[in-house]
């Protein structure tokens, strides 16, 4: 055995005993990135620098920002205002609140383009507000994290520049457009699935609708919605970035909060920072430290092995669709998003081209799949800032996931074997 | 360096190779493949792997896999053997107490190609090249190529120097090119390069800069379809190669590295221009509304106290630089 | 054994000091965040507020400080992610041992984090600084790394005890 698989094998095989031995994932990845360095001889100056570049992303600082905002609006009275809304609107449909939960995703990711990002911001203010409602706090965790993937679909998408990059240019645009629709493909699927569940766990449905209740909620919490509404115009109308908006939402719910609610005074503010650090202290380091096992992963070419696995196995297109679906979704289970895109989609593109898949739909795919792949463990972010929110053991959130990856794969074939999904809007407008 | 060391054990293990040791050294690239930069790296491999028998080989990771440059500097200068050699641009080496290959970025002093390669052929280029390695940075340079001038491309249609007055213009937070900026009379705005697209579409920016080959492949004409060719400076890249790495190899190594360097320096200026050539045919094709700037007095004029404040350590030198035109 | 538990009574109010500490540490931190973004939206409209081209470089450092620190803290209220699906399967002892040895390993990687990030950071920082602040050494952006591991040494001293007493305590029992 070459030293190369020899120290692919080191990596992967410490890294799952030391999960199956309860170590910390966050420390796991480290450690097993340690032994893998010392079987190379490489020095362990890589573990630093990979930390610190791991965690010095501009786009990742939307999430802690998101999650302070979550935890002001819960504490501070916002978060009351906006469950009465919401419940005014669709408190007579079982499940009314996880809709709720995936409608807004489709809307509030598409501003964010990134799944960790909306997961940290609509998942700090909805689960608890679910859970309030008497929704499962795992099942409330596992609709929003699923929900989140619609972001990295609906644009901007900083994914698909990473992927137009990756392929040698394709159109931005069209990228973008392809997107609308198989987002709204998921979020079709994920709300058939949480429907079923909320019908057979009798999750609570309210009074009947009223309009004059919702035109009153709406007026009461004009000022909840406000906030809302300042990241969304704000980005659209291009007065800040989506991670720029994050700090000015945290502002925002502050005053709110502190001054027209009145749910929070300057010392409960200091105080509920302390539980915002609670939920950063889990998921920022996980972050920092994945980052050393995905550079080694990277540095020891496993997404392109794993690529170049594929190639001779079959002519058959549907089978070869199929894998090339299987193999994203493998990497997506221990790599984070954006190496799998750069390294393993230019050996697996012009496999894709050649069974007919149009570049753009590709992209759909590679970034469906990615996604996923963020909602998995070992490595997945998006899992671990949900679990970290709900302070769940991370197990209930995998578990409670488990019928909502069904709906994900089910939208991810859909968007496979039907190009249309993908490329009738690029095909109307560019 | 660490590649050496590693297949070392690899043939150890590997039965049956009967060549003498093999010697691998990691290449890191921030621009995909088939950038120019890329482009460059591939024939570098390709030539050295050609005139060692493939002794010695090259492991070109693309697409900045292995980190943005300046995490591959931070890597390559902390003693981190995982990365050789990289490509860097002229100017990353600044934050790093590089400073005469800061003058290369100093905006306004290239008025052509010609006069860029004239420097990239010249004993100064070399002088600067050795920099960082006789400052005791443990990385020296092999050889220069470049990725085409840098112009400013907006939203709004623009005409001239005037109209950028008031734009807020995405530029890096190098502190010379906020510099620059300032001096147009524009706001230099901070925008992390991932966001730069958006930024563009929704207006949190009016404009930015980068090499037309680089305008055209992040899609930027998409949304910000006015390039106005200033050229304000050129995007001169430098190939690197840790100290340690290079002092593992025998002098005929060595040799080899700086005539695949010669070779990749050469194909660097020819795809280069063509490359760029080609690309504003496509741009201008695709619409894109491309504006000749026919004299660029005004524009140096405007950024001459920058100019002096930047080079004013080394004005003999950059006097030099600017006498080969 | 006794010693160990005097031990533990004795330092358990230092170490609620030293947690209070750090969590303060992490919560400046995250104002100065928060802040500074809002200062670079601010600055970018109204022209008598700077919109500084450190921003960027200053907002990641202090996330980098908050994430070792912080990191550090969810070691003491045991909060980190791990795989506990089979605990209740196994017997408490053997669940005591594996979090021990799980204790000593990460003692390992912090005092890993300790030589090597403070190596590093020395090392680099007499090389490069900041490329939006030429005056400040780049040492600041990896010291992190290092005072995060001796955050993460102090706290999981106090487990490792714990975990070690709850061991004895067990084996009594039986
Ligand atoms: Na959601
Ligand atoms: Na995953």
């Amino acid at each position: 055995m070459s030293v190369e698989s020899t120290a692919i094998l080191i990596l992967l095989s410490s890294f799952f005993i030391m999960i199956l031995l309860r170590f910390p994932i966050a420390y796991v990845v480290a450690l097993s990135s340690l032994l893998t360095l010392l079987y190379q001889g490489l020095p362990l100056t890589t573990i630093v620098q990979q930390m610190v570049k791991g965690i010095s992303s501009y786009s990742l600082m939307a999430v802690p920002f998101f999650i302070t905002m979550g935890v002001l609006m819960g504490t501070g009275g916002i978060s009351e205002k906006l469950i009465e809304l919401a419940n005014a609107c669709v408190g007579w449909m079982r499940g009314g609140l996880a809709m709720v939960n995936i409608v807004a995703s489709y809307f509030f990711g598409g501003i964010s383009g990134s799944a960790a990002a909306d997961t940290a911001s609509l998942g700090s203010i909805l689960i608890p507000m679910m859970v309030e409602e008497g929704y499962d706090a795992d099942f409330s965790t596992a609709v929003t994290i699923t929900s989140s993937v619609e972001g990295l679909l609906v644009p901007p998408s900083h994914n698909m520049v990473i992927y137009s990059t990756a392929v040698g240019g394709v159109s931005i645009g069209s990228l973008f457009l392809a997107g609308y629709l198989p987002g709204a493909v998921l979020a079709v699927s994920l709300m058939i699935g949480a429907y079923i569940i909320s019908v057979q766990r009798n999750y609570p449905k309210g009074e009947k609708f009223s309009m004059s209740n919702l035109l009153k909620q709406l007026g009461a919490s004009i000022w909840a919605l406000a906030s809302v509404l300042i990241v969304v115009i704000g980005v659209v109308g291009g007065i800040f970035t989506a991670t720029e908006s994050a700090a000015i939402a945290v502002i925002y719910s502050l005053i709110v909060s502190v001054y027209i609610y009145k749910g929070l005074d300057w010392k409960g503010v200091w105080k509920a920072l302390e539980s915002c650090i609670d939920t950063l202290s889990i998921v920022l380091i996980l972050i920092a430290t994945s980052s050393i096992f995905g550079y080694l992963l990277t540095r020891l070419h496993v997404p392109s092995l794993a690529a170049n696995a594929i190639i001779s196995f079959t002519d058959n297109p549907i089978i070869l669709s199929l894998l090339l679906n299987f193999i994203l979704l493998v990497l997506g289970c221990i790599m984070d998003m954006a190496p799998i895109i750069l390294i393993a989609v230019p050996v697996l593109f012009p496999i894709a081209t050649s069974i007919g898949i149009d570049p753009i739909q590709f992209g759909i795919i590679v970034v469906l799949n990615c996604g996923i792949g963020l909602l998995t463990p070992p490595v997945g972010s998006v899992l671990y800032i949900g679990t970290a929110i709900s302070k769940l053991p991370m197990e209930r959130v995998v578990k409670a996931t488990l019928p909502f990856y069904i709906c994900m794969i089910i939208a991810l074939l859909l968007v496979t074997f039907v190009p249309a999904i993908s490329l009738w809007l690029p095909s109307l407008f560019m | 360096g660490c590649g050496g060391q590693q297949s070392q054990e690899g043939k150890q293990e590997s039965e049956g190779n009967s060549t003498s040791e093999e010697i691998t050294l990691v290449y890191a690239e921030v621009n995909p493949p088939d950038s120019i930069a890329g482009k460059t790296a591939f024939a570098f491999k390709d030539k050295v792997e050609e005139l060692s028998n493939g002794q010695i080989k090259i492991d070109v990771q693309a697409s900045g896999v292995l980190g943005a440059e300046n995490d591959v500097l931070d890597t390559m200068l902390g003693g981190g053997k995982t990365i050789d050699m990289a490509r860097i641009s002229a100017f990353a080496l600044t934050s790093y107490g590089g400073e005469k290959s800061m003058l290369l970025s100093v905006p306004y002093t290239f008025v052509n190609r010609e006069h860029f390669w004239k420097f990239a052929n010249s004993d100064l280029a070399s002088e600067f090249l050795l920099e960082p390695h006789e400052n005791g940075k443990g990385v020296r340079g092999l050889f220069y190529g470049e990725e085409g001038f840098r112009h400013f491309f907006t939203v709004k249609p623009i005409k001239g120097i005037e109209d950028l007055k008031g734009m807020k213009l995405r530029v890096s937070a190098d502190p010379i090119m906020t510099a620059m900026v300032e001096a147009l009379g524009a706001s230099p705005t901070v925008v992390s390069f991932n966001e730069l697209y958006s930024a563009l579409q929704t207006g949190v920016v009016d404009g930015a800069e980068q090499p037309i080959v680089n305008y055209k492949a992040n899609s930027f004409y998409e949304v910000a379809p006015n390039l106005i060719l200033d050229g304000h400076t050129l995007g001169a890249i430098q190939v690197i190669i840790t100290d340690e790495a290079w002092d593992s190899l025998t002098e005929e190594q060595q040799n080899i590295l700086m005539e695949a360097g010669k070779y990749a320096s050469e194909y660097n200026r020819k795809i280069s221009e063509e490359t760029e050539n080609q690309a504003l045919d496509e741009l201008k094709a695709k619409g894109v509304n491309v504006i000749e700037v026919n004299d660029i007095t005004p524009w140096k004029e405007a950024c001459k106290d920058v100019i002096s404040s930047a080079t004013e350590k080394y004005a003999e030198l950059y006097q030099q630089i600017l006498d080969m035109q | 054994m006794a010693g160990i538990f005097g031990i533990l009574n004795k330092i358990k109010p230092v170490y609620d000091q030293i947690y209070k500490i750090t969590l303060f540490l992490c919560k400046m931190l995250l104002i100065a965040d928060i802040l500074v973004a809002t200062l670079t939206v601010a600055g970018r409209y109204i022209p008598f507020i700077p919109d500084p081209a450190w921003s960027e470089e200053v907002i990641l450092s202090c996330m980098a400080y908050m994430t070792v620190l912080s990191g550090a803290l969810a070691i003491r209220r045991r909060a980190h992610i791990r795989m506990t699906a089979f605990d209740k399967f196994l017997p408490e002892k053997l669940v005591t041992i594996s979090d021990v040895i799980s204790d000593i390993a990460v003692l390992v990687l912090a005092i890993v984090l300790i030589v090597v990030g403070w190596r590093y950071s020395v090392e680099i920082g007499s090389k490069g600084s900041y490329v939006s602040m030429p005056n400040v050494s780049r040492f600041w952006m990896y010291f992190a790394v290092p005072l995060g591991g001796i955050a993460m040494l102090i706290f999981q001293i106090e487990v490792l005890l714990e975990n070690i007493e709850k061991l004895f305590a067990i084996k009594e029992e039986i």
